[in-house]
């Protein structure tokens, strides 16, 4: 068992109502990951980042730890700090 | 041509007023919005010696929205202003929202071409065909929000469109810009100088006639399928916070920049009060769209309270306005340390009300702090320049307002030093303060203009377009989100691998930037907002725009022709720097991005001296220039029909 920081944004802070929490999951892998979080915070959750028609992760919202996006098989190390957000860049229309 | 208005052209030397039709050929080559500006800034100059200086009469400034501004797409509609730069000496142009684009299309002007100088300060009213060139002597010296009351109260139209200049622009302010619509500018590269430098306080527009679309049933088609495509995730968080949301996001990968730019990571406390959920939840009271026919309305309306726990909050509650964007919170509250909404938004507002840049204004604080920080500046400098013991330690917001007032108002030493930047200042300040070492490593610039505010290093892709871009440095010609966002299956689609989409490797970067330039160039000329992408790129394709486009004007085209479109207004403009003697060296960055290593993780001890090389010289030949001079082949300029432009580039030596 490990422990993780997870922090979320935008339509994923929508649906936990928390910015941040400390969570001890079996799995090493970030599908273990979603999948409890998940059974936390309903499939609304999961669906924001698998295509339930395909399985595949979606390309629009990211996971990410020490400035990597995480694929859905990448192993969690104790202590990370992951970051549940959607894939934006650029901030000016100037 | 269906689908299409004219070009207006009006002399303010002679108060003479002409009309010009959009061909058939020029709405082919270059659609319009920033193509067809692009066009005839090209030709404008082909009479003049491109070094003229840019704030004489013989500059030319262009307003244009492309054949989708001001309809009911939902993309919204930005106005391109089209210029030489008075910042950099090179091409320059800008965007804006607001609704003057939309009133002068919907009064049948897709171009407005300003040339000359009037004798006096003049505003431009245009009310459908009616052209009058007025007396502006009572509105000289207004901030803009004055301005624009007195303007709509003396034509008795509130919704009337409205762009004017402030005392920055009026004072030939480099930065200058032109603000549209209370708190929307034409911010970068000195647009608003351009304007002053011509007497020109101010455009007002109104238009009656709408925009006549050649197959309306298409046209509504293409606007459902670009609803559907709206129900991504992505959308909704950019919907809500706009660019803001791009404060956390930027957190979390590594492209925040602290204290001009010294660091690369922001502490996570100042985040903390500098993301959007803390503005959103506090300050927010509702969504807007800045131009007409926006359906995603990602600017936001805001209300200071007072009870925010903000630092400022109590000094601006009751203050109303646009909510700060995403390079307002990175100039003031990260690199001049002011993680305080109250005063970014107010801050933000002050720029826009002076009429100045925020990203070349806001850079000239934060190069202060670092000075003041490294004991190169100290009170007895700023009392001499200032009439008062300025001081400039980080987050200092008395400092922060004065510089930028001074600046604008050109009162005092402070605000000359700084008329044209932080980087031209350097030359000055050194003279004045004998360092022993040049002060120009502590501007982060490109081409002596700011940059946009993030920490590039670490992205390859963006300290490359930087570099390259024809406006100077900054990330609205080939930024994109496939390199920060980890988006390989964009880079898959584009070019038929993953690795643009991979982080901290030069995989394709250099193609991804110039791909990222066309695309970016269609866009403009198309007369939509570029923020438009944040749908999803693969989803708002320019196969989608092409069908847009199609049905409006009933051009034929797909998106190929719309990317090629976009290669070829991406060649005029660095045709118009290869005629000023702009060459590879130009194409570099500043002292700090080039040569510093990131200090913190992630990507600890990057710099873009270990990467640039390479990927420059594979943007060159993706672009297929010559990567030993940067300048255009004879080959790709008859690709890509632009055989006259060859001539002239012969003719000068400036091609390959």
């Amino acid at each position: 068992m490990i422990e993780v920081k997870v922090s979320y944004q935008g339509p994923f802070l929508d649906i936990t109502r928390k910015k941040e929490e400390r969570v001890r999951l079996d799995g090493l892998q970030v599908r273990d990951l979603i999948d409890l979080l998940a059974r936390c915070y309903g499939d609304r959750f999961k669906n924001l980042l698998i295509d339930p028609s395909t399985g595949q992760d979606k390309r629009s919202v990211i996971v990410i730890a020490n400035g990597r996006r995480l694929d859905l098989d990448t192993e969690l190390r104790p202590g990370e700090e992951v970051s549940f957000l959607t894939a934006i860049a650029g901030g000016s229309g100037r | 041509m269906k689908g299409y208005g004219s070009i207006l052209r009006v002399d303010l030397t002679t108060s003479a007023v002409s009309h010009d039709p959009i061909t058939a050929e020029l709405a082919r080559q270059y659609l319009g919005g920033g193509g067809i500006n692009d066009r005839l800034l090209w030709d404008h100059f082909l009479k003049l010696d491109p070094r003229i200086d840019p704030c004489s009469p013989d500059n030319v400034l262009i307003a244009g929205l492309g054949p989708l501004g001001a309809t009911g797409l939902g993309l919204g509609s930005k106005m391109k202003w089209t210029f030489k730069s008075p910042m950099t000496g090179i091409f320059g142009d800008s965007v804006s929202g607001g609704n003057l684009a939309t009133q002068l299309r919907w009064a049948g002007h897709d171009h407005l071409v300003i040339t000359g100088r009037a004798a006096q300060p003049v505003y431009l009213r245009i009310d459908n065909d009616r052209v009058e060139i007025r007396d502006a002597r009572h509105l000289w010296g207004k901030r803009v929000s004055e301005c624009m009351a007195v303007l709509r109260h003396e034509v008795g139209d509130e919704e009337v469109g409205i762009a004017c200049i402030g005392p920055a622009g009026e004072n030939l302010v480099a930065f200058a810009s032109i603000t549209v619509a209370d708190d929307r500018s034409a911010g970068r590269m000195g647009a608003g100088c351009v304007a002053g430098s011509k007497n020109l306080k101010a455009i007002v527009a109104r238009g009656d006639r709408g925009v006549p679309i050649h197959d309306p049933q298409a046209f509504v088609e293409v606007t459902r399928e670009i609803f559907q495509a709206m129900e991504e995730p992505v959308f909704g968080d950019f919907k809500r916070s706009g660019t803001r949301s791009v404060v956390e996001v930027y957190h979390r990968i590594g492209s925040n920049a602290y204290h001009n730019n010294m660091y690369g990571t922001v502490p996570d406390e100042k985040i903390a009060r500098m993301n959007a959920h803390w503005f959103d939840r506090r300050m927010k009271t509702h969504d807007l769209a800045c131009s007409a026919g926006c359906t995603i309305a990602c600017d936001t309306w805001c209300r200071v309270r007072g009870d925010e726990g903000a630092p400022s909050a109590l000094r601006f509650a009751g203050h109303q306005g646009h909510a700060p964007e995403y390079l307002s919170v990175a100039v003031f509250g990260m690199n001049c340390d002011l993680p305080d909404y109250p005063a970014i938004t107010y801050l933000q507002h002050l720029c826009n009300e002076l009429g100045m840049d925020i990203q070349d204004g806001g850079s000239i604080p934060s190069f202060l702090m670092e000075l003041w920080e490294r004991g190169l500046i100290t009170q007895r400098e700023t009392t001499r320049w200032a009439g008062r013991p300025l001081r400039f330690d980080w987050g200092n917001m008395e400092s922060v307002e004065e510089t930028l007032r001074s600046i604008a108002y050109q009162d005092n030493r402070l605000g000359q030093i700084f008329r044209r930047g932080a980087y031209r200042a350097t030359e000055e300040l050194e003279r004045e303060l004998e360092p022993d070492h040049s002060l120009r490593r502590y501007v982060v610039h490109g081409k002596g203009g700011a940059t946009f505010h993030e920490e590039n290093r670490r992205f390859l892709s963006w300290a490359l377009c930087m570099a390259v871009s024809t406006r100077g440095c900054d990330h609205l010609k080939g930024g994109q989100q496939v390199e920060k966002a980890f988006r390989e299956d964009i880079s898959q689609a584009w070019f038929g691998d993953p690795g643009a989409g991979r982080g901290r490797v030069p995989d394709l970067k250099g193609p991804l930037v110039a791909y990222s330039e066309h695309r970016k160039a269609a866009f403009d000329a198309s007369g939509v907002c570029f923020f438009s992408r944040r749908i999803g790129p693969l989803v708002a394709s320019l196969d989608l725009l092409a069908r847009a486009c199609q049905a409006a004007t009933g051009l034929t085209l797909t998106g190929e022709d719309l990317y090629c479109i976009g290669e070829r207004i991406y060649n005029l403009e660095k045709a118009f720097n290869s005629r000023l003697g702009l060459r590879r060296a130009d194409d570099s960055l500043c002292e700090r991005w080039m040569h510093e290593p990131v200090p913190e993780e992630p990507g600890k001890g990057m710099k873009a001296a270990d990467y640039f090389d390479q990927i420059l010289s594979e943007y060159y030949t993706f672009h297929g220039w010559d990567p030993r001079t940067s300048l255009q082949t004879r080959q790709k300029l008859r690709e890509l029909e632009l055989e006259d432009v060859e001539e002239v580039l012969a003719r000068e030596g400036a091609v390959a």
